[in-house]
């Protein structure tokens, strides 16, 4: 596969681990709306959501099998999609009290290997502030506590995302800051 | 043939640890970050306060300890990070086990640290990893209490935990495969 530059090639091979997240969330969101489900309006919405997301996802796997190069405007949307639906079932899954929120981990994680850092941090702000909206409904007294933990967690998975990606196209480059560094230390990490 | 090619598998392991590590202890400073926050929100007692503020103190103090030879360029060795990580899930299980069990947010902590885990080791020893996890959380939730095994809901929700934390593991040997690729593609002429 020919990339045009470090960028575009950061992006095009981040874009499978954002679509492995994405084929991971309507596995899991499939089976668990389907089993037991709580309610039939629950149901179809949950259903139709993921659904959504997997037929928007089969487009852009499509794309990778194929080799065309990614479209940034394409993957940007893809992920923002993924957020906000993500902020749909947690919302019509109760808001605070919804366990849903735990599938922000691997999208946050996916969307922080592939895209620069500067859009990381805005879909990062973004989906902080989307779930705090929808999670303000039903919050107890003390679960601000329980949010600002939830928040911490997304930023760390990106700061971790986002660091890795940095450290690793230093190496490509064959920094040499990091050549210098690595020299003497070999035989003490070993 | 051989040998050249081992040694320079050799060399880019040591080179993972070396460069990686430092994405490790950035969770962990989430991880402090974290029970910082929920150890200072809600004072209770003087006493309990002590004992908890005592706690993130070691955990600030072993941290700095890996943050500051990484910076001096004397990182830890492959051991030693993996023990840190194993305490670091003792840590956070323990917590779950002992405030709250099922109830117990702090599994969330569990994500970070997997995922810095699974970007700097080999795909094995982040499967092996994410599985010890996953099954200490299982079993801390279990011990805690099972009154959640009544409603089936709930049960989604432990599911939906333990998926996600494959899921993380999984992610992040994944993209360590992706970049060990590219770091091939690119140095392959000059390498082979």
């Amino acid at each position: 596969m020919r990339f045009f530059s470090p960028e575009r090639e950061d992006l095009s091979l981040g874009q499978s681990v954002i679509v492995a997240a994405r084929w991971l969330l309507v596995a899991a969101g499939l089976a668990l709306a389907l089993v037991a489900p709580a309610s039939p309006e629950l149901l179809r919405a949950q259903v139709v959501f993921v659904l959504l997301l997997a037929v928007c996802n089969f487009g852009l796997h499509a794309q990778i099998l194929r080799r065309q190069p990614t479209l940034a405007a394409i993957a940007y949307a893809a992920s923002a999609a993924d957020i906000a639906i993500i902020t749909a079932l947690v919302a019509v899954n109760g808001g605070y009290a919804s366990g849903l929120y735990v599938f922000y981990f691997p999208a946050i994680l996916a969307l922080a290997v592939a895209f620069p850092p500067a859009i990381t941090v805005a879909y990062v702000a973004a989906t902080i502030v989307l779930y705090l909206t929808v999670a303000a409904r039903g919050t107890p007294a003390g679960g601000e506590e329980q949010l600002l933990v939830r928040g911490l967690v997304l930023v760390a998975m990106a700061v971790c995302g986002t660091v890795y990606s940095g450290i690793e196209a230093k190496r490509r480059r064959g920094d040499p800051g990091m050549s210098r560094a690595i020299e003497p230390a070999a035989a003490e990490v070993s | 043939m051989r040998t050249r090619k081992s040694d320079e598998a050799a060399r880019e392991a040591i080179e993972d640890v070396f460069y990686g590590q430092v994405v490790m202890i950035w969770a962990r400073w989430a991880v402090v970050a974290v029970f910082a926050v929920l150890f200072l929100w809600n004072v209770g007692d003087v006493g309990q306060m002590t004992e908890r503020v005592l706690l993130l103190a070691v955990l600030m103090a072993v941290n700095f300890y890996l943050h500051g030879r990484y910076l001096s360029r004397r990182p830890a060795n492959r051991v030693l990070i993996t023990l840190a990580t194993v305490a670091d899930l003792a840590l956070i299980t323990g917590a779950v086990l002992l405030w709250g069990g099922f109830q117990s947010q702090l599994f969330v902590l569990l994500y970070p640290v997997l995922f810095a885990f699974g970007l700097v080791f080999p795909p094995r020893a982040t499967a092996v990893l994410t599985l010890f996890a996953v099954g200490v959380y299982a079993a801390a939730v279990v011990a805690a209490g099972t009154d959640w095994l009544q409603d089936v809901q709930l049960m989604k929700i432990l599911l939906v935990r333990l998926l996600t934390l494959l899921a993380v593991g999984g992610l992040g040997a994944y993209y360590w495969r992706i970049q060990r690729q590219r770091r091939h593609a690119v140095a392959g002429p000059v390498r082979g």
